[in-house]
């Protein structure tokens, strides 16, 4: 079941080193994945993700002209629904908090710290896939909802909120 | 908590099925276990771009000596070459087993970005560090601690308590 569900996604992964870039695609040609698509910054992964559509979106942080920040900001302004939800996985060698805390900011779904590890990838990557995706929409933040019950909260902490 | 301490941000919920219920249908199974035969596989793909990467690894940390005395003199374009280099050894390096020189390229990132001016001697025991590992098929991970160990008091020595200035 698990190989089905691969050979049906779409990844794209972003990341300015080539051997990083072809360590994880061929990593996730091993899981069976079924088109994996890459771009070397952000520039070129905004225009590939528009063309390709993918399912889920693994991308290094640090990169010229446009990092990963800036890309999973740009990816949680889309107008459609589909696309602003996808899954941004961030893989990083900048492991301090700072960096952590700008991601989740950014509207990134998860973090990975480098050196990536294949039973890491794959967990993170099966996360993305099996979690009903719930983003949150304020006027400053776009990103995952990372309560875990939202509809729990009640009292005067709820916010207001519109289901859409 | 009241309403000064918590304003209330207007918010909404944007709430999608997950990706595997999306391609699967709602009676989806979820993949979970990653098979141990997928993960066998995985791991020898990298042990096949190991040899690929080593090659270049050796070629980076040679390379890396050419930029300590200019960003010792204060040149802006040579520190930049040198973190660039650096920061992606340090996300590279463990991945294909040269944990150690991932350790030494990640205390010369921390160093480059925590001091300015930087000092030449400090970079080169960076530097030579990655080398040796390198030269030692990885290094060994109790010498790399004794070596960052070193290397942080002669940080300290040299800067002699002033602190980042990014």
């Amino acid at each position: 079941m698990a190989r089905s569900l691969f050979e049906m996604l779409t990844i794209l992964v972003v990341d300015d080193s080539l051997h990083m870039r072809r360590l994880i695609a061929r990593l996730l040609d091993v899981l069976g994945v079924g088109q994996v698509i890459v771009a070397s910054d952000g520039e070129e992964a905004w225009a590939k993700f528009l063309e390709h559509r993918p399912d889920v979106v693994i991308t290094d942080a640090a990169m010229k002209p446009t990092d990963g920040f800036v890309l999973a900001q740009r990816l949680r302004a889309i107008g459609e629904d589909e696309l602003r939800a996808v899954p941004i996985i961030m893989v990083s060698a900048h492991s301090e908090l700072s960096a952590v805390e700008r991601a989740r900011d950014s509207g990134v779904t998860d973090f990975i710290c480098k050196p990536v590890s294949p039973r890491l990838l794959y967990e993170r990557l099966v996360g993305a896939l099996n979690r009903p995706r719930k983003l949150i929409e304020t006027p400053n933040f776009t990103g995952p909802d990372r309560r875990i019950d939202a509809e729990a909260i009640d009292g005067p902490e709820r916010r207001q909120v519109t289901y859409i | 908590m009241n309403d000064a301490q918590s304003p209330e941000v207007p918010a909404r919920f944007l709430r999608l099925p997950s990706i595997a219920e999306r391609k699967l249908g709602a009676d989806f199974t979820a993949p979970v276990r990653l098979d141990p035969r997928v993960l066998d596989q995985m791991q020898e793909t990298i042990r096949e771009l190991t040899a690929k990467y080593s090659e270049n690894l050796k070629a980076q940390v040679g390379s890396l000596f050419s930029f300590v005395e200019p960003t010792g003199a204060g040149e802006p374009d040579a520190r930049n070459q040198l973190y660039s280099m650096a920061h992606e050894i340090r996300g590279l390096a463990g991945t294909f087993g040269y944990p150690t020189v991932g350790r030494f390229a990640h205390s010369l990132c921390a160093y480059l970005e925590n001091y300015k001016p930087v000092v030449s001697t400090v970079l080169r025991f960076h530097v030579e560090a990655m080398y040796d590992a390198l030269q030692q098929g990885g290094g060994d991970e109790i010498l790399a601690s004794e070596t960052l160990a070193s290397l942080d008091r002669l940080i300290a020595l040299t800067h002699d308590g002033e602190r980042s200035a990014g």
